[in-house]
């Protein structure tokens, strides 16, 4: 166990240092795929060995075709097995920000432009934890969609960690497998806090609606993903169902205007409690149809409001105190 | 109750069970009825259980379920061990295990399983159409394996049996490749079970009245052989089985000792008939031959006291090998006393009739040779008949009973008759069974079950052991003409026995022929057969055999390798022009003038211009090909493309 687990340490350490993060898309290399006898494989190998040897005792002409038949099957099948994963372009499009506390759904998305069927493509974040739920097919030229949750993280910045996209069609008796390190990112943001605090008082005449929970069950209809919507507001599943991203729009919102002050929160010593608090403010301010700006220390956001706003406070409460916007 | 979720969808299900159905199917005639019902009733409880999604049974019940099949394989044939038992429980395991199939685990068990079901198959027959089976099952198990290993939906069947026939046929060769190379080493590792040759026809380890005019009806190909020279005539084909040396008064066994290794001296006559034997399995240890072998026998068999050859394990598979036989010779030996005395024990007081006879005629004349004489003109003489179809001889004194009521026998009929006559006039005397008689077939000659036959031999002081033929006495043309010229008119002739030769004997005749090149290239390859295409290739030596055995490998894996990666390529990789293009932007990379990512080719031509003016000319010409071909019509022109080619064959590939 323990010079395996050596080995395959120092192998995989090899394997990080020979890979650079790459923006996606990237393509599944020759040098870049790996195989390996499955578990399974080492039993059929195990199989044929008796077989061989019980034609060996009987001398049986057609016994020895059988084994020798299907040894030459698997041999084969090393081949199929790694040919499925070559050429194959491996897309990571944007990864939905998360709250902290929520695991991160990472889509995948694969394609190819060669003839065959890509069958039974796996990914995930380890080789030992491929789900046969993320099996896909890839016909030619066409883009399928897989993906693989990463655990629940704290506040931040993150690199998409290396990943394995594998294969064992089409006999299961080999893992082919390449590490995919891409250099996209992906946002955590804060826990939102509970709903301890109002949302302090508008600095303006109509200052009484502060804190209206109003707009929340105000649905109207969903609509296509565009670029900026907030994550609050997709639709998570019915992504799941369909594989498209849809969001809820809410009924209209109201003309007001708040600010949202890291420093009203000095009586909070933890930043991170103050971010948390920040970030509860921002989505109840968003879904009370309010108009809200957002300041932190060397950063001031305008007041304004729509997903694309509240997106931006939410990125700015992830990416505080990070150094250089990574973690 | 287990509420595991399942592997698979019931339409996955359904193709497993019908496989497995397929590899089970031929073994059910020789299961017990209660197996071969509850394997169907387990399979068609496991397609109602995926259609209606019943839970599977729980641990108790499954265990009881497996225990009791178990019990029922032990009092069926009182062991688990032997081919018959052993593919009863696995047949009947796998069947259980159904009850269990949920997991991919379970279902990979199955598979695995399944694949070592087909394999026990040719325990029980290596005929050519068991290829068949080998090929349709190994692609019906795989295409169930690429199901289990596809865990979205059911592939549609046309592409799953494409999948797996094309690893299949790739895998050809290989299996070509290692069934020739592999180093093959001779005979059993750990022994064979008893039940192996168990229903196999041939001649038996004893002989009662009926057992070879059963054998008689027989059409099945006993052996085939093959001389190197002329075939000695057809009154000279005496092929020697089995010798039974004790009469118990109704049946003929072998003698205590009889396969003691062999002292006597053998004198030949003549030069030795060379030939090479296809011997059918027959479940017994003994290895046919012309009636004496002589010269070195072949590995792995000895003679015995009674002059059979013999191999070291029952002949359970057709056996090749080659023989060097004399007709005519003369065993040099001295009988010791005790032999002797055993070779003239009779029953007591059995057959006083034909006893009596016999004593009559040594007191006219008791030289040996007389008494033969006169035994051979009494069958010749007396109205005896020879018959398929004996009357069936139920008295206690059985030879008395044929030699003077019913005189209606066949070959065995007349041999133990004779035998009897000879030890009861003290002239030493056994049975000898066997085949008389081959049938010409091309190169080869056919010997048939039909052919059996059995006759005496004496032992006469100075000449040994002399082969006496009473058949011939009775029906000269046995001997002469076969079986089918002997037998009286109206007598049930095996159909391939008879001397009149319709199409359909004919067409026999031919497939006979594929068959003898089927089991003498396929099935009796071995040790010996793959050292001497080793010899006839020029290489000799478990060295030469391993390394062109590696190299083959390889180099057939390489080409898979090739052809899996033509089948992957991209629409880009495919097109000639492309390809030729690439060519040529590798021919300039090398040339210093490696092509940015941006240029297209008239930015590159143009480029080359100012960077190599040498080059300009040639590489303008080549670009403006390639924007012609690429983009000036769908159809590639065949002549252009030459040109193509021709002019990026000839672009030099270093500057200056």
């Amino acid at each position: 166990m323990s010079l395996y687990q050596r080995l395959n340490q120092r192998f995989e350490s090899w394997v990080v240092s020979r890979h650079k993060p790459q923006a996606p898309p990237v393509t599944i290399r020759r040098g870049r795929c790996y195989i390996l006898p499955t578990r399974p494989g080492y039993v059929f190998a195990f199989m044929l060995l008796a077989m061989l040897l019980g034609a060996m005792n009987y001398s049986n002409s057609l016994a020895f075709a059988l084994t020798f038949l299907l040894g030459g099957m698997g041999m084969v099948a090393m081949h199929h097995t790694n040919a499925n994963l070559l050429k194959l372009n491996v897309h990571v499009p944007r990864i939905p920000s998360v709250h902290a506390g929520d695991p991160v759904w990472v889509p995948v998305q694969f394609s190819h432009s060669t003839q065959k069927t890509r069958y039974s493509v796996l990914c995930g974040l380890k080789r030992s934890a491929l789900s046969a739920d993320s099996a896909v097919d890839c016909e030619a030229d066409e883009n399928v969609l897989s993906g693989f949750e990463i655990p629940a993280q704290p506040r931040g910045v993150y690199r998409v960690p290396r990943f394995t996209v594998a294969t064992e069609f089409p006999l299961g008796l080999f893992q082919a497998w390449s590490w995919i390190t891409l250099s996209s990112e992906y946002l955590v943001y804060p826990k939102p806090a509970a709903h301890t605090r109002p949302i302090p008082p508008v600095a303006g005449e109509r200052g009484k609606r502060s804190g209206a929970q109003r707009g929340r069950d105000d649905f109207s209809h969903l609509r296509d993903y565009q670029y900026g919507d907030a994550p609050r507001t997709i639709h998570w599943k019915r992504y799941g169902h369909t594989g498209r991203l849809t969001v809820k729009t809410f009924a209209d919102p109201m003309d007001e205007s708040l600010w949202l002050d890291w420093s009203s929160l000095s009586d909070l010593r933890d930043p991170e409690r103050r971010l948390s608090q920040l970030c509860r403010w921002v989505l109840d301010a968003e879904a009370g149809h309010q108009a809200y700006g957002l300041r932190l220390p060397g950063v001031e956001l305008k007041p304004s409001r729509g997903a694309a706003h509240r997106q931006q406070c939410l990125e700015q409460l992830a990416r505080f105190g990070t150094p250089g916007g990574t973690t | 109750m287990s509420a595991v979720r399942d592997h698979l969808s019931a339409a996955k299900v359904y193709r497993v069970l019908a496989v497995l159905f397929l590899i089970a199917a031929p073994h059910l005639p020789r299961l017990p009825l209660w197996a071969s019902a509850l394997v169907i009733a387990m399979g068609i409880w496991r397609a109602l259980a995926a259609q209606r999604t019943w839970p599977m049974p729980g641990a108790l019940l499954r265990n009881l379920l497996a225990g009791l099949a178990l019990v029922g394989i032990w009092t069926q044939y009182q062991t688990l061990n032997g081919h018959h038992a052993g593919v009863a429980l696995l047949v009947v395991m796998l069947a259980m295990k159904l009850t269990e199939m949920t997991t991919r685990r379970d279902y990979l068990v199955v598979i695995y399983l399944s694949y070592f079901l087909l394999i026990t198959h040719f325990l029980f027959s290596q005929e050519m159409i068991m290829l068949l089976l080998m090929f349709a099952g190994a692609l019906a198990i795989t295409s169930v394996l690429i199901e289990v290993n596809h865990p979205q939906g059911i592939l549609p069947l046309k592409r799953n049996l494409r999948l797996s026939g094309t690893l299949m046929l790739q895998a050809v060769p290989l299996m070509l490749i290692f069934f020739v190379l592999f180093p093959r080493i001779p005979g059993p590792l750990w022994g064979i079970p008893t039940d192996a040759g168990a229903g196999m026809t041939g001649l038996s380890d004893s002989m009662e009245p009926g057992m070879i005019s059963e054998l008689g009806m027989s059409d099945a190909v006993a052996f085939r052989v093959r001389f190197d020279a002329e075939a000695p005539p057809r009154s000279e084909l005496y092929w020697r089985g089995p010798v039974f040396e004790y009469f118990n008064g109704r049946s003929w066994l072998p003698g205590p000792g009889s396969d003691l290794p062999m002292r006597e001296q053998i004198e030949f006559e003549g030069p030795p008939t060379v030939y090479e034997m296809q011997l059918e399995p027959h479940g017994k240890r003994w290895l046919l031959a012309l009636d004496l072998p002589r010269g070195p026998l072949p590995e792995g068999t000895s003679m015995g006291r009674d002059l059979v050859l013999r191999h070291k394990w029952d002949v359970i598979d057709k056996k090749l090998y080659r023989l060097a036989s004399g007709t005519r010779y003369n065993v040099d030996s001295e009988a010791s006393e005790r032999y002797r005395q055993h070779l003239l024990s009779l029953p007591q007081a059995s057959n006083p009739q034909t006893r009596e006879m016999v004593l009559s005629w040594k007191a006219q004349d008791d030289a040996p040779q007389a008494i033969i004489a006169t035994a051979l003109q009494h069958f010749a003489d007396q109205p005896f008949h020879y018959t398929l179809r004996p009357p069936l001889l139920m008295n206690q004194h059985s030879i008395d009973q044929f030699v003077f009521e019913t005189r209606r026998g066949f070959c065995e009929h007349y041999a133990s008759a004779f035998t009897f006559m000879m030890r009861a006039a003290g002239i030493p005397a056994r049975v000898v069974t066997g085949y008389q008689g081959a049938e010409r077939n091309g190169d080869y000659y056919i010997v048939r079950q039909s052919d059996a036959h059995a006759w005496s031999e004496v032992w006469l002081d100075g000449r040994g052991w002399v082969r006496i033929d009473p058949t011939a006495a009775v029906a000269p043309e046995r001997v002469e003409l076969g079986l089918g010229g002997a037998l009286p008119a109206g007598e049930p002739i095996p159909g391939l026995a008879r001397l009149s030769r319709g199409t359909l004997v004919q067409l026999q005749l031919r497939w006979d022929q594929v068959n003898a090149a089927w089991n003498r290239w396929v099935l009796a390859y071995g040790p010996e057969l793959q050292q001497n295409l080793m010899a006839a290739l020029g290489m000799s030596g478990l060295r030469a055999l391993l390394i062109a055995l590696t190299v083959l490998t390889l180099s057939s894996l390489l080409i898979v390798n090739l052809l899996v990666a033509r089948a992957h390529q991209s629409e880009l990789e495919r097109d000639p022009v492309q390809r030729i293009w690439r060519r040529f932007l590798g021919k300039l990379k090398r040339a210093g003038l490696a092509p940015q990512p941006s240029e297209g080719p008239i930015d590159l031509s143009q480029r080359i211009a100012r960077q190599a003016p040498k080059l300009a000319g040639d590489a303008e010409r080549i670009s403006q090909l390639y924007v012609r071909l690429r983009y000036a019509s769908r159809q590639t022109d065949p002549a252009l493309l030459k040109r193509f080619r021709q002019r990026v064959r000839a672009f030099p590939s270093r500057a200056g």
